[in-house]
This record gives structure tokens, C-alpha cells and sequence, in this order.
């Protein structure tokens, strides 16, 4: 059980990962659209009360694409053998614990609580109670399924690149870093145009 | 159980060398001091895995299948054993 939650990488060959991971990947795109979604960076979520199918499909499409060629150019970096392939299905998989944030935004209720704190702070109203839970419970679970989406980043990328040692853990946290500024960036020019 | 064949000393961990062989039929025994070869300094593990290469004609997928593991993992092990033997033949 732990090497499918945390170590698929291992066991599992890229065609059954990457049939896993791009079915997951258009479940996201429809959840995020059903749900109201924004996954606007690799390692971003935000709720809001509209967005389109090609909005939602963009998103998803740019973290994906973005982030594996950077960990790509690290893995290169760190072994010349390093597959495209595998560092995709990484990608894929990974992004799957993000999926299920959506469903905290059911009803729109995680956007209108955020905006009703919001308002509160600008006009120095009182913040519901009910209102401050709600918020507290879907940044511990987005925490939780953040972690989990990086510890498996991180295996599918050890794993796809024989990565070692310091220089390994360094390069990875470079390209995720990296690719968090370009997703945001691209995905902040491409709605514009979308728009 | 199989006893494993020792390749390195107990007491100060370096590289043990063979001094005496046997002939099984006629117990007829040869002493001297040969170099264990690269291959039988590795482990049985990665003498397996070597084995299993060759067998499989150097598919690295048909081996990957074999054991159950993803083509990544299986080419890591090959290229952990790469270095090995690099580092035994520097020595």
C-alpha cells in the first residue's frame, strides 16, 4: 500500500503510470471546471465562482507540461540518461493529490468564505464562526494532500533520474521552484488571451 | 542454505583474495594468491542481477517485467553496478 501511495514510481511501468495519470489529469480538468478551480501554478490552488472548460483545461495542461521540463533539464543535469517519459508520468501522478481539493469548493462554499472574510476586513465586520472552520479544515487538508503531491514528485523524480546525495534534493527543489514562477507566469499571460 | 562467498575481510573490511583451491573429485589442493575477478566481488544480489542481464540478452524491459519492477528502477540498479565495478577496477 505504502509503494502505491508513495513510491509507484518503483514498481510501475511508465504505460500503466501514464494511462493512471492522463485519465487523471481529464478527471481533474472536469472537476475543476464542475467545481469552480483554479489550479493557476504547480503548486497552486484557488477557488472562484467561474471558470471555463478551456481555462480549466490550460491550467492543468501548463503545470504539467512546465514542470516536467524542468525537472527534465535538472535530470539531465544529473544523469544524461534521464527519459522525458518518466519524469511525465511522475508529473501526472503527482498532481493527482490536488484533484480532490476541488470538492471544497462545493456550492462555490470555499470562494464565498474567502471572500466573506474578505469583506469582513475591509469594512471591521465580525467573521463567523462556522466561516473560520470551514477555512481552517481546507488548509489542513490542503496541506496534507500538498505533501502527499510532493513526496511523490519527489520519488518519481529520484527514481527517473538515479538521483543521489545533496545535489539531487537541491536541483529538484530549483526546478520546482522555477517551474512555480513560469506556470504562474504563463498561466497569467495565457488567461488574458483566453479571456 | 547456501553459504555466501565472502569477499570481504571481517576484521578490517578490505578485499580478500583466494589462496587455496580444490578439486572436488580428487581433493587435489592448489595454493597461491589470486584476485577474486570483478564479478564475484560483487554481491549475490548484483551477481544475480548480472545474471539475469545476460539471460535476457541485455533487455532491460524483458528484465524489468521479470522482476516486477519499472524499467527506471531496473536501468538505476545496472547503472549502480556500472559504477561499482568502475570504482573495483580503479582500486
Amino acid at each position: 500500500m505504502k509503494t502505491l501511495l508513495l513510491k509507484p514510481f518503483e514498481r510501475y511501468s511508465e504505460k500503466q503510470l501514464l494511462l493512471i495519470g492522463f485519465l487523471a489529469f481529464a478527471v481533474g480538468i472536469v472537476l475543476a471546471k464542475l467545481f469552480n478551480t483554479h489550479f493557476d501554478g504547480v503548486l497552486d490552488t484557488h477557488f472562484s465562482d467561474n471558470v471555463s472548460w478551456a481555462q480549466s483545461a490550460f491550467n492543468n495542461s501548463v503545470n504539467v507540461i512546465v514542470l516536467t521540463l524542468m525537472l527534465f533539464l535538472a535530470g539531465k543535469i544529473i544523469n544524461r540518461k534521464t527519459r522525458l517519459v518518466d519524469l511525465l508520468a511522475a508529473v501526472l501522478i503527482a498532481r493527482i493529490p490536488f484533484y480532490p481539493l476541488v470538492f471544497c469548493n462545493i456550492g462555490n462554499k470555499a470562494f464565498s468564505s474567502g471572500d466573506q472574510i474578505l469583506k469582513s476586513m475591509q469594512y471591521q465586520t465580525s467573521i463567523p464562526a462556522s466561516t473560520i472552520v470551514l477555512l481552517v479544515v481546507i488548509v489542513v487538508i490542503t496541506l496534507a494532500l500538498l505533501v502527499w503531491s510532493i513526496s511523490l514528485l519527489y520519488n518519481g523524480y529520484k527514481v527517473a533520474v538515479n538521483g543521489k546525495g545533496a545535489k539531487a534534493v537541491v536541483l529538484f527543489i530549483v526546478a520546482v521552484f522555477i517551474a512555480e514562477i513560469v506556470s504562474k507566469l504563463v498561466i497569467f499571460l495565457g488567461t488574458n488571451t483566453i479571456k | 542454505m547456501k553459504p555466501k562467498l565472502p569477499v570481504s575481510c571481517p576484521s578490517c573490511q578490505s578485499s580478500l583474495s583466494v589462496s587455496q583451491l580444490t578439486c572436488n573429485t580428487c581433493q587435489t589442493g592448489v595454493s597461491g594468491n589470486y584476485e577474486l575477478p570483478f564479478l564475484l566481488q560483487l554481491t549475490p544480489d548484483e551477481q544475480e542481477f548480472v545474471f539475469q542481464f545476460v539471460m535476457t540478452s541485455g533487455s532491460l524491459k524483458e528484465m524489468a517485467q521479470k522482476m516486477g519492477n519499472s524499467y527506471p528502477t531496473v536501468r538505476n540498479k545496472l547503472d549502480d553496478i556500472i559504477s561499482k565495478i568502475n570504482e573495483l577496477q580503479q582500486q
